[in-house]
């Protein structure tokens, strides 16, 4: 059966979590279609990273259902109750890609390996297979000539590429960065938004929890303003940034960008 | 297949005065170790060209030969150049000379650690050397020592069951006794290494408690 | 330099005992690395009995004497059938006493794999035995490596505690020589050299890999 893909590509609904004492995430429910760029915004400690991390069961919900597709992740759906096997959770967060923050690369690995990893010891390609598959993939970032080299030998924004190399290569539904650019120096930022801008004309499923307004402006289909653990505001960028309905997102915005919104 | 406790009575007697024997033969070969291994110390810092040489060739030596061969040197060895001694003293002195290095570079390790601004404040106020050492030098150097310390004791006491090959009625010596009068040597070998197993678990306990006695002491004399 | 004709004669029986040594130290090695990666396998693992099993048994290795811990073994394996093979029970005694430091040393090491690293490999969907082999074992193994050496010539200075059980490792091999031939010096020069022509080489190997690695960590920078 030839399966079509479906327009949803993943779904968070009534996500809840705490940790200890603090509840982090209040209910939040998202629903982000294929080819949709959605950039999360928000201040610290407004859960925008928990979302994420959330999403692809890397931190389970205490409570509400996360979907890939019309899968739901982590537990049975259906009838039946309880969770799902752990080979079963691998499988699917194989279908969900993630960059980090700090990039993750493992650093006994040369970037090539860092990239073909996965793809061998996730999806069981054979060395070759995998190898080329990965070129391919550092490649499309532009790093396909540093191949041989250890992460330790390459700039920031290198790293957070052949990262980005890594999750393209498992060819996922959709991609979840967890600020991408947050730990960069200012001047290696543009060559990973590059990249990012890149993958959005593509049509690639991106879910961006970012700092980088003018970024989430001209790139995002949606944008989602957090705090507080809820979704206080969401909607096209243009509506969010240029005329926010909500007192907590205009101030937000005054402390990123300085200066008088357009009323 | 028995395993029963009970063949022992009657020899835990002969069991304790071994255990007091290797807690006096501990509390020798360790002192002699330390005043050893400060000695060199002192030597390698201070001493000439020669005597670091000198040194380190004995450093070498103790640290590339297990201790089992210089017990069999120092014991059969000794006697062909005329060096008579009981075995209890050859016992002593070797631990004592082959742990000495070990001491030694701890007690470098921690020198060099203790901050040097501490020492130049004393030079400045004008203490002597003996003054800066015994104050400012040996006060801080103190809790950097312990871990290793402990570690080189816990060692020496374990190894000081070595001394019973050489027959020095040591805990080791007794217990072999004990089992050629029983011939239960599964149950008697047992407890002696629960024994040994309680006294360094002791070792490490205390010295842990002492390090965090330590620890707070020194905390609130540093500046915050 | 007059050796005596006897104890030129005996060359040959006394580096069969050398090389019975290698042998032994080797046989100790491979059980350290075995026992060792189980112990912290058990550690790390989800049944807490296991967890405090391997806990127990690093403690009692670590806080017993080898000698205690041969004899105990030697007179426990008869009762499993295994009797009468004392090369056996030497080679297994070494394996577990080593395999206790061998798993705290690669403990101690095991912050080389970040958090991080661990996380892009969860997100990947990689299975929890292919981040330990792929991601965390080799990170772990190569921090080890000057440490893991050292331990290695420990195991070495630790192989003459065979003798005691009538293996005929170097040590052993010595003491017939001079049993037979009354030239205690000769041999015992002979038999420590024989030990520190391996342990020398070794501890040098060991601080120039601690060198190499600490350099190549220096340039990465930062730990990623």
């Amino acid at each position: 059966m030839i399966e079509t893909p479906k327009p949803v590509a993943m779904r968070a609904e009534n996500v809840v979590k705490s940790f200890g004492s603090n509840r982090i995430l209040d209910g939040v429910s998202l629903t982000v279609m294929r080819g949709e760029v959605v950039c999360v915004l928000g201040p610290s400690g407004s859960g925008k990273s928990t979302l994420l991390r959330c999403l692809n069961w890397l931190s389970p919900p205490d409570a509400g259902s996360v979907w890939i597709g019309d899968e739901r992740i982590g537990m049975r759906g259906g009838g039946r109750q309880g969770p799902l096997p752990e080979s079963e959770i691998r499988r699917q967060r194989s279908r969900i890609g993630m960059v980090f923050q700090s990039f993750n690369l493992w650093p006994h690995m040369t970037v090539l390996e860092n990239v073909m990893e996965g793809l061998m010891s996730v999806k069981r390609m054979p060395r070759l297979a995998a190898s080329d598959a990965a070129f391919e993939a550092l490649r499309q970032v532009g790093l396909e000539a540093r191949r041989g080299a250890y992460p330790a030998s390459l700039s920031g924004g290198q790293q957070q590429r052949v990262g980005i190399a890594r999750t393209l290569a498992m060819d996922p539904e959709v991609i979840l960065f967890d600020e991408p650019t947050s730990a960069l120096d200012p001047e290696l930022v543009g060559e990973v938004l590059a990249v990012m801008r890149g993958l959005a004309a593509r049509s690639t499923t991106m879910i961006v929890v970012t700092h980088e307004i003018g970024f989430a402006r001209e790139v995002s289909d949606r944008a989602v303003f957090m705090d507080g653990g809820r979704i206080v505001e969401e909607g096209p960028p243009t509506q969010l940034f240029d005329n926010p309905s909500s007192d907590r997102l205009r101030q937000f915005l005054f402390r990123f960008n300085p200066t008088p919104s357009r009323s | 297949m028995k395993f029963d406790l009970s063949v022992l009575t009657g020899y835990w007697t002969s069991l304790a005065s071994g255990f007091g024997s290797t807690v006096w033969l501990c509390m020798a070969s360790g002192t002699t170790a330390i005043v050893l291994g400060i000695a060199l110390a002192i030597g390698q810092r201070r001493g000439g060209r020669l005597l670091a040489l000198l040194i380190r060739a004995y450093t070498a030596v103790t640290l590339g030969l297990p201790l089992l061969v210089l017990l069999y040197v120092m014991f059969f060895v000794l006697p062909d150049f005329g060096v008579l001694l009981p075995a209890r003293f050859v016992g002593v002195a070797t631990l004592a000379i082959y742990y000495a290095p070990y001491v030694a570079e701890a007690v470098n390790a921690a020198v060099t650690a203790v901050p040097a601004g501490t020492i130049e404040a004393g030079v400045a106020i004008g203490m002597s050397p003996l003054a800066i050492t015994r104050k400012i030098v040996v006060p801080q150097a103190l809790p950097l020592l312990l871990p290793t310390m402990t570690g080189l004791l816990i060692g020496l006491i374990k190894d000081s069951a070595l001394l019973s090959v050489i027959s020095v009625h040591e805990f080791m010596f007794a217990a072999k006794e004990v089992v050629s009068a029983t011939y239960a040597p599964l149950e008697v070998y047992f407890v002696v290494a629960l024994v040994y197993w309680a006294v360094t678990s002791l070792v490490t306990f205390s010295t842990r408690l002492w390090e965090q006695r330590l620890g707070r002491a020194h905390l609130s004399a540093l500046p915050r | 330099m007059g050796f005596d004709p006897q104890v030129i004669r005996s060359l040959p029986f006394l580096i069969d005992g050398w090389l019975l040594t290698l042998e032994l130290t080797l046989l100790g090695a491979a059980g350290s690395l075995v026992f060792g990666h189980l112990a912290l396998a058990l550690q790390l693992g989800r049944h807490a009995p296991l967890r405090w099993g391997a806990r127990l048994y690093i403690s009692f290795m670590r806080g017993t004497p080898s000698l205690v811990q041969l004899f105990v073994l030697f007179f426990a394996l008869p009762l499993v059938g295994l009797g009468g093979k004392p090369m056996l029970a030497a080679a297994l005694a070494l394996g577990l006493n080593s395999g206790a430091y061998t798993a705290e040393i690669l403990r101690g090491n095991l912050r080389v794999v970040t958090a991080g690293q661990v996380e892009a490999a969860v997100a990947l969907g990689m299975p929890r035995w292919r981040i330990w082999s792929r991601i965390a074992l080799p990170q772990v193994l190569s921090a080890s490596l000057p440490a893991l050496i050292n331990e290695f010539t420990i195991l070495l200075k630790t192989t003459p505690l065979a003798s005691v059980v009538a293996v005929t490792e170097l040590t052993y091999a010595g003491q017939m020589v001079i049993a037979r031939t009354y030239t205690s010096t000769q041999v015992m020069l002979l038999v420590s050299i024989g030990y520190l022509a391996v342990a020398l080489p070794v501890i040098h190997l060991a601080r120039r890999t601690g060198r190499s690695i600490a350099t190549r960590r220096l340039s990465a920078g930062v730990a990623s």
